[in-house]
């Protein structure tokens, strides 16, 4: 599908679990905001996120701005000592910290931090593709603008969580909170959403590749990536050889990372287009996304 | 350690920090395999009776909203397993994904997959977004299950919260003190306009968030979503044949709603029922449990009374059914559906039904 979303702003921040840090309080202390006392690791992560996004522009959502937080794993840490206390110890969960309620209370906490009123609050998974479902989502709605983002969090220890991911166990794992503002009013984006697509095979697949080629007209893709080495390796059979791989620096495994290659692109201001392509690990089918930073894609 | 056994039913107790907790709709507790595939029956019923071709089901999106997700099979894995040093809790590689995972394995569902987790409006979120998906052509069908079961986590939280009534929800009753817990399951399968001989419509809605307060929303906002349902749907308040209120019995809840409502309806109301005395709160359930009960109503010319209801509380502005009402030309027009969910996040769906059987 042939789309044209303009894309205000882009933020993105991932670190390691392995480096001993805890950043995500002191980011958000250096922001000028005291983190909420209820608040846990995923309204730290989308809060540090959302804010840090819309900092990168000059302008600030307006009213009927909408919200859809992705999410893996999101409460996952809260919800294990939860349920070991509920289990184990016959103890009742802190008021608004068990997962029927938090869910959403993380865009909750965004918006209500940016007086944002008006709009939609949803949160969102498909597992490894909850950033793609996301943006699937407020497509929904194009004449909004929207608040995109995905957080994962990675609870202790993090070996077991490697475990819970089917990864191997000494997997170096990453937290990240990746974040668009997409606005449809933006004159002068610094990016843009310019086309999505679901491909149950490779001639689709290929089919897609080619239609993002013509309609880009002079401005041909000039970047392609995917999410796995072996996804790379099948779209490279039906791209032309010119297109360079774009592999953004990796702190270390999460889920998200459709939105680490997305939105590091818009961040590090690439010139040109980029085709990122990741097959469902349930489907098999393809989801090909492609952004451009191209003033206007309708040449 | 000893472990508490696992009730078979859930009984009043007075253990530790655990008050009264209401089993009016939680009883009889089947094992959690009863309860997955009793969803997929569910699933499986509802997408035969859509009649989709192959090609259709071939591409059907699947649109959960859940609550608890599968707190109930982390629960239950907890307890089988726990004392194993590689227990690993909630053990889940897709997160909250993996519940749409499975479902759509089973039911060789191929279209895109969301799950949903706005709290209590997530399955009516679901509908509203399963609706825009069908109608941008991007899908031919969208299976909506909203689905929540009975865990110890969920009831417990509910009970700090100080929300649960000891007895029964009485919504919109001056008695009120809470709600009632329920669980549950419902698939609606959600087809293009131009699908001949379909009875109901899901005409619009909205689903507009309350970034105010994460626990208390207004008598404004729910009038506002209300008219912005209303608006999306090109209805009017007095097309309206009838209301059916989230009305979850809590004191606050309630008669923010019920003021809202009156905002948009005035003292001339239509029928207003809550179905929570029914059938408990079924939480992320209840978007697609309620819509698909109403429906079941409806079709057969019933609204039903707001079960639990004895005296209407004069600070609600409303005054809800105290019994079922016949509905005439065999329940023909349009209903307005309201969802609320912790977070502020408010929905209303605007529902037609049409003779074409």
């Amino acid at each position: 599908m042939w789309i044209d979303v303009p894309i205000r702003s882009v933020w993105g921040h991932e670190w390691s679990t392995v480096e001993g840090v805890d950043p995500v309080e002191d980011i958000i202390k250096s922001m000028g905001f005291a983190p909420s006392r209820r608040s846990n690791r995923l309204m730290q992560l989308a809060f540090v996120g959302a804010h840090s996004c819309i900092a990168q522009s000059d302008g600030h959502p307006r009213d009927g701005t909408g919200l859809v937080l992705g999410s893996s794993h999101g409460n996952l840490a809260d919800t294990v000592r939860l349920v070991d206390d509920a289990i184990e110890r016959l103890m009742p969960p802190m008021p608004f910290s068990f997962i029927n309620v938090t869910s959403n209370l993380a865009g909750f906490h965004v918006a209500n931090s940016l007086s944002i009123q008006g709009g939609p609050n949803i949160m969102v998974s498909r597992g490894q593709g909850s950033f793609s479902a996301a943006i699937e989502l407020a497509l929904l709605e194009p004449e909004r603008p929207w608040l995109i983002g995905i957080c994962d969090e990675v609870p202790n220890p993090p070996e077991a969580h490697a475990q819970r991911l089917q990864l191997p166990h000494a997997t170096r794992l990453a937290e990240a909170t990746y974040w668009i503002w997409t606005d449809p009013d933006c004159v002068s984006p610094p990016g843009r959403l310019i086309y999505i697509r679901t491909c149950s095979n490779n001639d689709e697949l290929q089919d897609a590749c080619n239609e993002v080629s013509r309609k880009l007209h002079n401005h041909s893709p000039t970047w392609a990536a995917a999410r796995t080495e072996a996804d790379y390796s099948e779209l490279q059979t039906v791209l032309p050889a010119s297109l360079k791989r774009w592999q953004p620096t990796a702190a270390g495994y999460h889920p998200c990372i459709s939105a680490r290659v997305l939105c590091g692109f818009l961040a590090q201001k690439k010139e040109g287009s980029l085709i990122y392509a990741e097959r469902d690990h349930l489907t098999k089918q393809w989801q090909v996304i492609a952004i451009s930073t191209y003033p206007s894609t309708t040449h | 350690m000893n472990h508490p056994p696992r009730p078979d039913k859930i009984e009043i107790v007075e253990v530790g920090y655990t008050r009264h907790v209401p089993h009016h709709f939680i009883s009889s507790r089947k094992s959690d395999h009863c309860r997955y595939e009793l969803s997929l029956e569910v699933a499986r019923s509802a997408l035969s009776q859509a009649k989709l071709s192959e090609k259709q089901k071939n591409k059907c999106a699947l649109l959960i909203g859940s609550s608890g997700s599968t707190l109930i099979d982390a629960e239950s894995a907890w307890l089988e397993r726990h004392q194993n040093q590689h227990f690993i809790p909630l053990n889940n590689p897709q997160g909250h994904g993996e519940l749409a995972d499975k479902i759509a394995a089973k039911l060789n569902l191929f279209g895109p997959r969301y799950y949903f987790g706005t709290a209590c409006s997530s399955s009516s979120n679901a509908l509203y977004y399963g609706a825009k998906l069908v109608a941008s052509g991007r899908v031919p069908a969208a299976l909506v299950l909203g689905m929540d079961w009975y865990n110890n986590l969920t009831v417990r939280g509910f009970d700090s919260l100080l929300l649960l009534d000891p007895e029964c929800a009485k919504p919109f009753d001056v008695d009120r003190k809470g709600l009632t817990l329920g669980e549950g399951v419902a698939a609606l399968v959600i087809l293009p306009e131009s699908s001949d001989n379909l009875n109901w419509r899901l005409l619009g809605g909205a689903s507009v968030a309350d970034h105010q307060s994460p626990t208390q929303t207004t008598a404004e906002q729910i009038a506002y979503v209300i008219d912005q349902a209303l608006t999306n749907s090109d209805v009017t308040s007095k097309q309206i044949t009838a209301v059916k209120a989230h009305g979850t019995a809590t004191p606050n809840n309630d008669s923010a709603e019920g003021q809202g409502i009156s905002q948009v309806f005035g003292t001339q109301h239509p029928p207003i029922s809550s179905l929570k005395g029914a059938f408990g709160h079924t939480l992320g359930a209840c978007g697609a449990v309620e819509a698909a009960a109403l429906m079941a109503c409806v079709d057969r010319g019933v609204w039903p009374k707001c079960k639990g209801l004895e005296n209407s509380d004069p600070e609600c502005l409303i005054k809800p059914c105290l019994e079922s009402v016949s509905l005439p030309s065999g329940g023909a027009g349009k209903y307005l559906l309201n969802f609320f969910g912790f977070g502020g996040n408010n929905s209303a769906l605007v529902m037609e039904r049409r003779n074409v059987d």
